[in-house]
């Protein structure tokens, strides 16, 4: 009943405005207010990955043998490469958002099957080609940890398995964000080639594009604090 | 399928994305410096520098923060804020060894550190 | 000034004689409540589970009084009693009091006070029910399987390496329930932000709505980084990736560092939601604009911005950087002066006000007088020398009950009896409310005023064995628990019973100014007829008589407003 109500109050012509919620009252504000809530949360993911940089800061400060020593097993290669590959990602991401922007749909669909494309590239780098030969090389911690190096006591290999534990947290954490942004954009590039409803409009396309962004931006730290680790 | 976007022309983002490739190969080119040339905290903090301005390309624009409203960028900026408040916890691990007035809590984290 | 836009007043007779469609009747499958986006309905089925959880965590809370009635535990078995007591910490932080206000209150009355139709994001909103939904459901699952005996603090490296029992599973309960609330405090924020009806500017908002905003922007804050801290615990409890094991050159210290990051703005979480009612009922109450406006509205803010840099006066004791320490005390200081700004601003608004002591006003003043107090008690154990002889103790187990229970749980039965009648459109029975009220402050101070006796005694927290002089203080406090159970069952009668014999109640029987008690009890779907435009300021008492002359609520006033309120308000 009130539905029609609010809609004839003000002189703007909602009815016209396609694609709006009923509870905004019009597209700015709906833009607007998408964009915001997208960005709270990333601001809880910033946080959240936020808080594991911080364990990864105190333990490297305190234990700076153990991670240099910790990161001669990891090659900077396949970190490099994954770089890379996400890096494009990210633009084949921004294009796909740009053709939604620009109506052209079928584009924006390509875009977003190429980024998911680079996202599965850089899962099977990161599981094939790092993660497997560190369980091959007894470097998971509690399943297999051995260190090798002899002139280490003890309480050393329990710092090279804190160096290994915080590597698989946080590759592991960005990994799971990885594949969720996969799952992301394969429903969206389906919706846009059906020419679902709710991906006529570039909104939903521009969120994913932020979340991915994101994804990427995390790996932006992870590479250099993992990867790159100067000798003493 | 159109909107009130602003739409970022193209050529911006090859731009930005070629930037962030030379940045890349400056990443990688600091970590073969010599550690006589440079030494290794400076390594870090030009390493970190260097994924900041990444990090600041990639929020500003392709993430499209510079064309954003106020609100928007209040919000892409106080998560950094925020998590600068939690490194705070940091000065914990800086200060604890003043806990002792002669130091001795310092020594035994040292002596313990030095087993490496 | 006079409200513009408001409703005709045709529209409340029409309810009088056809029943109007509202929230509640617009639909009655199961499937449009459990599938439902609007902020009403999902507001209900929060107050419904939260309602559960409380009654849950009460019966835990009972069952430790009474076995604390003797020196010797004589009902549970030491691990039992650990048990219980976790028990009782978890249900009570995060699955009653965390969401408790936000959730229900805030849900329901955020979007109305600000003449929205509806939160901006709805489906959110239905999901955060659902996490906390699944959340709650494991929690109890864990407790049912076995339980946690860590406390609600899951403290390690006790937690993550030497606990038996359902560590793991209670701590995924308790990270989904942090995106539950998440969830709602995202939307808030959007909400707050995007949503208000023209004219509505920010120092026009009620102060409940400042709240709400400080409460959500601390939600999203804090609440992921002690997601992934006990997400830690629970991988280290499976592989041990050492983190927080000393044994591994981890730290147990960097855990509390980094838990009470959120589980210190988190008692504001608590606490901030019952302030912003507070001053609602406050204004009300004494028919004046709060005194003072843009400090409460500002010191919300600064609650919640100081609140994130206190959390280390939780680790006075644990050997933290004794310089960070006294820094930890300074600011634990300084965070009151915000809290104090409040109190001291609401009671010059009670003073020469036309004060009626209507049943939320009874709680409103109740908790003034004792969230001072537990206030206050934090200033102690902010005190460094002072801490080092109470912390662990009950004088700490007090002052959290004083601020939690006397504070937030006061400030919800406020919120909940204020606006039931918006909730439900009825009204309950304003005798038996306040004979509850006054049965619930005495039983309050009878439990816990004993327990700061028993802390600065010396008697420890967390033990249900203890030196039998202690024996008649904790007798005196369980005869207390006995009499605040009483309080709290008489509101769960007559609040029931109002559902099915309460009088209907009118749009306005508080004869309250505020954009909720313009549209009718209960709101139709969508909120108001038309969006309403705002020219006047909040808590702006003085037009009232304007709104009578413009709009005849008279006719309604007289049968549909609740006992004790003057009606057609005060010049
Ligand atoms: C005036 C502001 C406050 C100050 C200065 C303050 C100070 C403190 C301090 C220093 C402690 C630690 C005591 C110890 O463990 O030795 C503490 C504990 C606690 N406070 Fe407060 N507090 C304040 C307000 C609040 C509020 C508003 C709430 C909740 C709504 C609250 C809830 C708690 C809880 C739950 C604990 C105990 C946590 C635990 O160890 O289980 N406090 N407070
Ligand atoms: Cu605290």
């Amino acid at each position: 009943m009130s539905v029609e109500a609010a809609h004839s109050l003000h002189n703007e012509p909602h009815e016209h405005e396609e694609h709006l919620a009923h509870q905004f009252m019009n597209r700015e504000q709906q833009d607007e207010s998408y964009i915001v809530g997208m960005w709270s949360f990333l601001v809880t993911e910033i946080l959240f990955f936020g808080a594991l940089f911080l364990c990864y800061s105190i333990f490297r400060i305190q234990y700076p043998m153990a991670f240099q020593e910790g990161h001669e097993e990891l090659s900077w290669v396949y970190g490099c490469a994954n770089t890379v590959i996400l890096l494009t990602s990210s633009l084949t991401m921004v294009l796909s958002v740009h053709a939604a922007q620009t109506g052209k749909r079928i584009l924006s669909a390509m875009w977003l099957a190429a980024t998911s494309v680079l996202a599965a590239g850089f899962l099977v780098v990161k599981l094939a080609f790092e993660w497997y030969p560190k369980f091959q090389h007894h470097l998971i911690p509690g399943v297999n940890f051995h260190w090798p190096h002899e002139q280490f006591t003890e309480v050393a290999a329990g710092k090279a398995e804190l160096f290994f534990g915080l590597y698989f947290a946080m590759t592991g954490l960005h990994g799971i964000h990885v594949v969720i942004g996969i799952g992301i954009m394969a429903v969206l590039g389906t919706m846009l080639l059906l020419n679902h409803k709710s991906t006529q409009y570039y909104m939903p396309i521009e969120l994913a594009g932020l979340y991915w962004h994101f994804v990427d931006i995390v790996w932006i730290f992870l590479f250099p604090l993992f990867y790159l680790i100067g000798k003493r | 399928m159109s909107g009130h976007a602003h739409v970022t022309p193209v050529k911006v983002y090859f731009t930005v994305y070629v930037l962030l490739l030379m940045l890349l190969v400056a990443t990688v080119g600091v970590y073969f410096i010599p550690h006589n040339i440079l030494n290794p905290p400076a390594a870090l903090a030009v390493a970190m520098a260097i994924a900041i301005v990444k990090a600041a390309l990639v929020v500003g624009f392709f993430m499209q923060v510079v064309y954003g409203s106020k609100l928007t960028w209040l919000w892409a900026a106080i998560g950094f804020v925020w998590l600068s408040l939690l490194a705070g916890i940091m000065i914990d691990y800086s200060t604890r060894h003043m806990n002792m007035p002669d130091g001795s809590a310092f020594d035994r984290m040292q002596s313990q550190s030095s087993v490496e | 000034m006079s409200i513009q836009q408001a409703p005709a007043p045709d529209t409340y007779v029409k309810q009088e004689s056809e029943p109007v469609k509202n929230y509640l009747n617009a639909e009655h499958t199961v499937a449009s409540w459990l599938l439902t986006k609007d902020h009403k309905r999902i507001a209900v089925l929060y107050l419904i589970s939260i309602t559960f959880f409380f009654i849950i965590g009460g019966v835990a809370a009972s069952l430790i009084r009474a076995e604390l009635t003797s020196p010797h535990g004589r009902l549970f078995t030491n691990d039992s009693y650990n048990k219980l007591f976790s028990a009782h910490g978890i249900i009570m932080v995060f699955f009653f009091l965390v969401p408790s206000i936000p959730a229900t209150i805030g849900n329901f009355i955020i979007p109305l006070m600000i003449g929205a139709k509806d939160l901006a994001f709805p489906r959110l909103n239905l999901l955060s029910w659902y996490l906390y939904t699944i959340a709650g459901g494991i929690a109890l699952t864990a407790m049912i399987m076995g339980g946690v005996d860590t406390g609600w603090t899951f403290y390690t490296p006790y937690s993550s390496v030497y606990s038996n029992g359902q560590v793991v599973m209670t701590l995924i309960a308790v990270f989904i329930a942090g995106f539950s609330s998440i969830a709602t405090g995202i939307n808030f924020i959007v909400t707050i932000h995007k949503m208000r009806a023209p004219g509505l500017t920010w120092f026009r908002l009620p102060l409940f709505i400042w709240a709400h905003y400080a409460t959500s922007v601390i939600i999203v804050l804090g609440t992921p980084v002690v997601a992934i801290t006990l997400a830690l615990v629970a991988v280290e409890r499976v592989f041990p990736i050492g983190i927080f094991n000393p044994a591994q050159g981890g730290d147990p210290i960097l855990f509390q560092h980094m838990f009470w990051f959120y589980s210190h703005p988190a008692v504001y979480i608590m606490i901030l939601p019952s302030m912003g009612i507070i001053s609602e009922v406050i204004a009300n109450g004494s028919r004046k604009r709060i005194f003072g406006y843009e400090l409460v509205a500002f010191s919300s803010l600064a609650i919640a911005g100081f609140g994130f840099l206190v959390w280390g006066h939780h680790m006075f004791v644990t050997g933290e950087s004794v310089y960070l320490a006294m820094v930890f005390s300074l600011i634990s200081f300084l965070v009151a002066v915000p809290s104090a700004i409040k109190v001291f601003n609401w009671t010059a608004t009670i003073y020469k006000g036309n004060v009626t002591l209507h049943a939320p006003m009874m709680y409103a003043l109740g908790f003034i007088g004792l969230f001072t107090i537990g206030g206050l008690t934090g200033l102690f154990l902010a005190s460094l020398a002072v801490d080092v002889h109470l912390n662990m103790t009950y004088f700490v187990v007090a002052h959290f009950h004083y601020v939690m229970v006397g504070g937030a749980i006061f400030g919800f039965m406020a919120g909940l009896h204020f606006w039931w009648p918006k909730i439900t459109g009825r009204l309950y029975n304003e005798l038996w409310a306040k004979i509850a009220a006054g049965i619930i402050f005495l039983g309050f101070n009878l439990t816990f005023f004993p327990q700061f006796v028993l802390g600065y005694l010396g008697m420890p927290r967390r033990y249900h064995y203890y030196p039998p002089e202690f024996q008649a203080w904790n007798i005196l406090s369980t005869a207390g628990a006995s009499v605040l159970g009483v309080g709290y069952l008489i509101p769960a009668v007559y609040l029931s019973l109002s559902l099915i014999y309460g009088k209907k109640a009118s749009a306005n029987p508080w004869n309250a100014v505020g954009l909720e008690w313009q549209t009718a009890s209960p709101p139709p779907t969508e909120n108001f007829e038309d969006i309403p435009i705002v020219t006047w300021e909040a808590y702006d008492y003085t037009m009232l008589p304007d709104v009578e002359s413009d709009l005849d609520y008279s006719s309604l006033e007289n049968e549909g407003s609740v006992s004790g309120v003057p009606a057609g308000g005060v010049k």
